[in-house]
């Protein structure tokens, strides 16, 4: 709902209209439908929304399985796209939004908000003009993949809910209440697990802090230990290394991993010169408060970002609306910056069930010498919910 | 025994037999130690996907994807073809079907395609068979997809038409149908 939220204070500002709204849940629809009020259309399928030629813009924040398929079918229909992070479910479907953005001139921000927030902004200016000197390391912790031990039997959908337009482009299985609304987090086919889903904020900020968009091959190799029972498939615990190279860094994933701060989940950059501490991803936490007195070195280079809201949510917003009404569409995390935070993440659990070390070529967007992980790169959607 | 009615070893019977029984966090589920199997397994595994117990399937369905993709790297190809012809077996068990068609998905080759192109014929398989063809590489499975063109019902040619065209193929009939919207709400919007 926060992005309801959101969208009434644009439009309370007069910064948008909210045309539209949809669920595949009438419940959830009908609750959506009370807090806006009059004048928003409400739909349980998008494809009506998009062939409205008053629409200039969607937000998508379904399930991450059908993130991939709206955001090209949105953008083929020449809208501008906000979508929750993680960009994708697979590699393939990463590249296709890409394409689909570019080919259609439209805005796609993704949403790991982090890189527009105060917190991760000062990590940044601060990391990336030396506050630990140059780090060669980068590692996150973040607490275990929940465990499925009320496992119940499939049955039928409650009341309400389209259940074929819920699962959309993932394969066809019958509905089981351990999988719907929120816990599809937690099975690998949907959400991913935690290194999908917070990896999809961390890795970006970390991305973002290490000026390291750019460096798109590396290694990874990942092990994890899955759950004893239950629908939940994602490991509970989970190891992953990433090594760059030309800069030479590693990026480790720890789950739970080495808790170096006070919240949750958090990363901390190693550097020649000591440490710095980032937790959550920057967004609801300040920075460390090193990195907001760190002042800019002589022929420092100062990070720019979008300051328009104290509200990290909202200012991620505002800085999708500005890369639209400026022109250039290239909003903070783009959906090319998207993709790439999500294919770590995505690689990393494949590596992870297949157990074995994963060399990706960011250049030719594949697996080296690795024919059967590749195919894992991708995963034919369910018709009519294909890319 | 396995699906088939063979006898399996003693270790593959108290392998199968511990998949029956209750595992609890923190320990490490039993399935994993299938990577101690080889083809084997694939038929009693594909026994217990039927099995009533809950646990006891899902248990088998995870050793089964970790027995296939622990055998799916460069290095271990005489494994793989051989876990692929027992996957390919499976095809005609409807409790097994639609697992076999994904992992042949994900490890078959063109000699698992005629049979996984009949399983197009099948309604209630056809949609993850279509999905399996568009996942095997090669020239034989596209062909399998466009020969089940001709001989499909008219709804499923508009969805083999769709991944034809994203392998590469000029299909100008079947337009794709992606866009078009079909589900109503019941949701009425609040009037101003």
């Amino acid at each position: 709902m926060s992005h309801v939220f959101n969208s009434l204070r644009f439009q309370k500002e007069g910064k948008v209209k909210i045309a539209a709204l949809c669920d595949v849940d009438d419940n959830r629809l009908e609750a959506a439908v009370n807090n806006v009020g009059a004048g928003a259309t409400p739909y349980r399928d998008y494809r009506y929304i998009l062939e409205r030629k008053d629409i200039d813009a969607v937000l998508i924040a379904t399930p991450d399985h059908w993130h991939a398929v709206q955001t090209v079918h949105a953008c083929q229909s020449g809208k501008h796209v906000y979508v929750e992070k993680p960009a994708s479910v697979t590699v393939r479907e990463g590249q296709a939004m890409v394409a689909a953005a570019r080919a259609n001139k439209v805005a796609v921000q993704v949403g790991a908000q982090a890189r527009t927030a105060k917190g991760a902004w000062h990590t940044c200016r601060a990391i990336r003009n030396g506050i630990v000197g140059k780090v060669k390391q980068v590692s996150c912790w973040h607490y275990a993949n929940p465990v499925d031990t009320k496992p119940i039997a499939d049955s039928a959908p409650p009341e309400g809910l389209d259940w074929d337009m819920w699962l959309g482009p993932l394969p066809w299985r019958p509905y089981n209440s351990r999988y719907q609304p929120a816990n599809f987090r937690w099975l690998l086919e949907s959400g991913g697990g935690q290194i999908r889903d917070r990896g999809a904020h961390q890795f970006s900020t970390i991305l973002w802090c290490m000026d390291a968009d750019h460096q798109t091959s590396f290694t990874v190799e990942a092990t994890g230990r899955p759950p004893a029972r239950g629908l939940w498939d994602c490991p509970v615990d989970m190891n992953v290394m990433y090594h760059f190279k030309n800069p030479d860094w590693t990026l480790e994933w720890g789950q739970p991993g080495n808790k170096v701060g006070e919240t949750e989940f958090g990363n901390v950059f190693w550097g020649d010169n000591g440490r710095l501490v980032l937790e959550w991803e920057g967004g609801y936490r300040p920075a460390n408060p090193e990195a907001i007195a760190f002042e800019l070195p002589p022929g420092g280079k100062e990070v720019e970002r979008t300051d328009e809201y104290e509200d990290f949510n909202m200012n991620h917003k505002a800085d999708w609306y500005r890369s639209i009404r400026e022109g250039h569409l290239r909003p903070a995390v783009d959906i090319e910056i998207g993709h790439r935070t999500a294919t770590l993440c995505n690689l990393g659990n494949i590596s992870y069930m297949l157990g074995r070390k994963l060399v990706w070529d960011g250049d030719k967007q594949e697996i080296v010498n690795d024919p059967e992980a590749n195919r894992l790169l991708g995963k034919p959607q369910r018709y009519p919910y294909v890319l | 025994m396995s699906s088939d009615n063979q006898p399996i070893s003693a270790d593959l019977s108290e392998f199968i037999q511990s998949l029956r029984q209750a595992a609890e966090e923190p320990n490490p589920p039993p399935w994993l130690d299938v990577t101690r199997f080889g083809p084997e397994a694939v038929s009693p595994l594909a026994a217990m996907l039927a099995e009533p117990e809950i646990e006891t399937g899902r248990n088998a369905k995870r050793a089964l994807y970790h027995l296939v993709r622990h055998n799916s790297g460069p290095s271990v190809e005489p494994k793989r073809k051989a876990i692929q012809e027992q996957l390919v077996t499976l095809l005609e068990q409807p409790h097994a079907c639609r697992d076999a068609l994904w992992l042949l998905s994900e490890i078959g080759d063109d000699q698992a395609v005629d049979a996984i192109a009949k399983c197009l014929r099948k309604e209630k398989y056809r949609e993850d068979a279509r999905c399996a063809l568009a996942r095997i590489p090669g020239k034989k499975s596209i062909e399998a997809l466009r020969a089940a063109m001709s001989n499909s019902p008219e709804d499923f040619r508009f969805a083999l038409a769709d991944v034809l065209r994203q392998l590469g193929e000029k299909i100008s009939e079947y337009p794709t149908r992606k866009l078009v919207p079909t589900a109503q709400t019941t949701v009425e919007p609040i009037k101003s």
